[in-house]
């Protein structure tokens, strides 16, 4: 735990609990809560700090399945525009990563990182046994479990609860108003955050004016798919925990918001915002290692390629926007982004210009510190499990990675066992 | 048959509990009255409650479904400009509509008319969770509740053939595009993973065999009613779930039903919307098999479960997260004020993560928990507060001009009342958490405020006492 994290929570003791400014907006608080977090943050200055040098992960889900034969696309494999006589990509509008795949054409900026290896792509990712329901297949995804077996926390929230016990809370901070199920965590760990300039407790009655609807994701019958909250907590003890966390983020959070002005160049994309709010808190110093951002609407069953080009390019102009913003930053070497989604799609399009759920599918890396060229191993098209790509590469190697060579912690007490670990980074 | 609750045993608390959960609460004269009537009698009522008010608004009355794709695909693009404006005209108009609609439900909730009828549509829209993002007509989504409401405390069987009917269900799963030859296999899986079976309970070959039963289930042009189309229907024979012939969608759903999963599965979604969460398999069996012999009657099957003795359990007082819904609605009926106006309950409910005809995916609101994080809970509180409001005049004006009708805490909190403590502790208890349970937190709130209980005081008093854990639950 860095020396910052831990004023944070003497300045939290000091001025809120027993100065008693939250005890009138926050009567739940007992004292056993707090002793439970104080006597954490003591057990954790063994920590490794973190703050402004450590490894910061972003991970962007992509939810609702996207279709990753038409956005890491095998041009040159004929197998694939025989599938896709409505929807396939041209050959010769791809833009080529090697003489065997390219990017849709909506992805150039990331097709230029690429070629200045700041970006790649992880092959054929996915795992035995694979479920084709959204909602079964986001958990396995979110936590790392064999599609056999169902795992009660997330992946990141078992990250949280054997590494970063005690911990400021803000260690894992979700872009949005729901806590990811990768969170879930045996004690709660992270914030969920949308509007800094709301995200304290107010005093007396303010004003809500600027309680401005919100538009969610548009497009396919999944939008937005962030999944359950588990806790080993009771209702009650868990929602007084969440209170106390938000209250300990944030005055910090307002504080960063404050002083540290928007940088970068940003889509007006709810995508591209959640990333330059993603950015701002980076540049002001939280103390966070994992940022978890939401896209959804990739569930492209019918008349696909306006909406997936669509995507795709918001995509692209946000992603770029984040790396050009984290280099300007000098945050670019300590920044990796991957992303995911729940399965790909069908290999063959279906009769309505669209694509049922699949399987395996690419996933993107993007950082300084990212070792260049393709990764995984592109499955055959040739060699199918009823109509679907095989998966070459298992998630949680990917994971295993993250965990070992990114966050530096062994990661088979998070995963549960030992997977390979790979060369990305 | 789930063992009942014994009448003796019924008290104010669980009168409390049961108007919370079968509907959206009660002030204290109506939890009292509703107590006076004995658990039967109470349970009857809820079951029996018939009430159209407020009406639908006025635009439901003639079909104008699906008019932005109408403009979009019918009309020649002769003067691009217009058409670009004509198109804005309607997307505007949609998004007012939908704000009317929203507000329309919430005032129903509000009303208490029939209060169970509404929670189980609410139930219902959670359940065959179908997104206007997608459906792009008010209209159609309007539809869709008021089926939902018919046949709410109906028949499940009803209900689901209803909804493979539905207009806005067959544009949110891709049913229109799907026809012989080349299935669209969206509805077929959700139809059986999250509406009747639940994942793992069929193959994919089910799936495809389901997809191709349900070709030809068709809106017309203009989207407002259900055809069925002969020539994208495929005829051929299938076998799904181990039976083999040539079913179209209505047999496709009659095998389904046949399958005792089905009422296993519905008996427990219903029982963690109005219990607890992971009933035990005995309990969960019992019910089940109460709704399979019922034939799939929703009404008797809810009476039973609102008369037994697990509903009443250490497990199911006091346990349940309310939804941003509930807890709005409910908050408005404890405090006996009316809904605030249109845009701010519409943006408090869309950051809170409930924006009604808007569910995040085809499976609906998580629940539980996951309604809780560090942003909505920071709201819940902050809104509390706001809408208890203060007492500067400058404030109570600006918030009645906008938003709302002030809380009167002369009639919540008379002045004798507050004079009394202890009296004023239980009262208070009573009305914002339905229970003594809260009564040492109620009492130390109003000792902690100091005295004279004054106007502001006394409003200060209410805020604390819904920014906690426990005005979370029900």
């Amino acid at each position: 735990m860095s020396d910052s994290t831990l004023h944070t929570r003497r300045h939290f003791l000091r001025t809120s609990i027993l100065g008693g400014a939250v005890a009138w907006t926050l009567p739940g608080f007992i004292d056993r809560t707090f002793a439970a977090l104080n006597a954490g943050a003591e057990g954790s200055l063994v920590q490794t700090a973190t703050g402004r040098d450590g490894p910061i992960l972003v991970i962007l889900q992509l939810s609702g399945g996207n279709d990753g034969l038409n956005t890491v696309i095998p041009y040159a494999d004929d197998a694939y525009h025989r599938a896709r006589p409505r929807i396939g990509v041209p050959a010769k509008s791809v833009l080529r990563l090697s003489d065997q795949v390219g990017l849709n054409p909506r992805m150039p900026k990331l097709a230029a990182l690429y070629g200045e290896g700041k970006a790649t792509v992880l092959q054929g990712i996915g795992y035995p046994n694979p479920n084709r329901s959204h909602f079964r297949s986001m958990e396995i995804w979110q936590t790392a479990s064999d599609s056999n077996r169902v795992e009660r926390h997330g992946w990141l929230g078992r990250y949280f609860d054997n590494c970063c016990r005690g911990e400021d809370p803000a260690v894992g901070v979700s872009l949005g108003e729901q806590m990811p199920e990768a969170f879930s965590a045996s004690q709660p760990m992270g914030i969920a955050l949308k509007n800094p300039g709301r995200f304290r407790f107010a005093e007396g009655s303010e004003v809500m004016e600027d309680a401005a609807a919100d538009s969610t994701d548009a497009g396919g019958s999944v939008g937005a798919l962030a999944g359950n909250t588990t806790s080993d907590l009771d209702a009650f003890h868990y929602i007084e925990r969440v209170a106390l966390d938000a209250q300990v983020s944030s005055d910090r959070i307002a504080d960063i918001v404050r002083r540290h002005p928007i940088t970068g160049n940003y889509p007006r994309t709810r995508l591209g915002q959640d990333f330059q709010l993603v950015s701002q808190l980076i540049a002001g110093g939280m103390p966070t290692r994992i940022y978890y951002v939401s896209f959804g609407g990739f569930d492209t069953h019918a008349n696909q390629t306006g909406t997936h080009d669509q995507l795709l390019g918001q995509l692209d102009d946000a992603l770029a926007a984040f790396a050009a913003d984290m280099r300007a930053q000098g945050n670019f070497d300590r920044v990796l982004l991957l992303t995911f989604s729940e399965f790909g799609r069908r290999v063959a399009e279906n009769g309505s210009g669209g694509t049922d759920h699949g399987t395996a599918a690419p996933m993107f890396l993007l950082g300084g510190g990212i070792r260049p060229g393709l990764g995984g191993v592109a499955p055959s098209l040739a060699d199918l499990d009823a109509g679907d790509l095989k998966y070459t590469v298992d998630f949680r190697s990917v994971y295993a990675t993250l965990l070992e060579r990114w966050l530096h912690v062994p990661s088979a007490g998070v995963l549960g066992r030992k997977f390979p670990v790979l060369g990305f980074v | 048959m789930l063992a009942p609750l014994a009448p003796d045993e019924w008290s104010l608390d669980h009168a409390a509990h049961l108007l919370g959960r079968a509907g959206f609460g009660g002030t204290p004269e109506q939890i009292r009255a509703f107590h006076a009537l004995g658990l039967d009698a109470a349970v009857n009522q809820l079951l029996a409650a018939r009430d159209n008010r407020p009406p639908a608004p006025d635009w439901t009355k003639e079909p104008g479904a699906l008019k932005r794709q109408t403009m979009m695909e019918m009309r020649p693009a002769a003067d691009p400009d217009a058409k670009k404006a004509a198109i804005r005209d309607a997307m505007r108009e949609e998004r007012e509509r939908l704000v009317e609609l929203r507000t329309w439900w919430l005032r129903r909730m509000r009303s208490g008319g029939q209060p169970l009828r509404e929670k189980m549509t609410l139930f219902w829209h959670g359940h065959f969770a179908t997104s206007v993002t997608k459906v792009k007509s008010a209209w159609a989504m309007w539809r869709q509740n008021e089926t939902l409401r018919e046949n709410a405390l109906g028949n499940f069987g009803a209900m689901v053939r209803a909804m493979a009917r539905d207009p806005a269900m067959i544009r949110w799963l891709d049913l229109q595009q799907s026809k012989v030859g080349a299935p669209n296999e969206n509805f077929a899986r959700e139809v059986m993973e999250l509406f009747t079976l639940g994942v793992g309970h069929y193959t994919e070959a089910d799936v495809k065999a389901g997809a191709r039963a349900f070709t030809g289930h068709r809106v017309t042009p203009l989207g407002q009613e259900f055809v069925f189309a002969r020539r994208a229907h495929d005829y051929g024979p299938k076998t799904f779930l181990g039976k083999t012939g040539n079913f179209d969608g209505d047999a496709v759903i009659d095998i389904i039903l046949e399958q005792p999963q089905c009422a296993r599965f519905i008996a427990g979604r219903i029982w963690e919307f109005f219990a607890y969460e992971n009933p035990e398999p005995g309990q969960l069996d019992a019910a089940a098999y109460s709704l399979f012999r019922g034939g799939y009657e929703l009404a008797p099957f809810l009476g039973e479960l609102f008369r037994s003795r697990a509903f009443y359990s250490p497990r199911a007082m006091g346990t349940h997260i309310k939804s941003p819904v509930e807890w709005l609605v409910g908050m408005c009926i404890d405090l006996e004020t009316s809904l605030p106006g249109q845009p701010l309950l519409d943006g408090v409910l869309g950051q809170l993560g409930q924006s009604l005809f808007q569910p995040p995916n085809v499976r609906g609101w998580e629940g539980g928990r996951a309604w809780i994080s560090s942003s909505t809970l920071i709201l819940r509180y902050n809104f509390a507060g706001f809408l208890v409001g203060s007492a500067d005049p400058a404030a109570r004006k600006l918030f009645a001009r906008r938003f709302a009708a002030p809380v009167d805490v002369e009639k919540l909190a008379p002045p004798p009342l507050r004079a009394q403590p202890d009296a004023f502790a239980e009262a208070l208890a009573f009305r914002l958490y339905g229970s003594e349970r809260s009564r040492p937190r109620t009492a130390a709130a109003i000792a902690e405020a100091g005295r004279p209980i004054n106007d502001p005081r006394a409003r200060s008093i209410f805020q604390r006492l819904m920014s906690t854990p426990e005005y979370q639950l029900s």
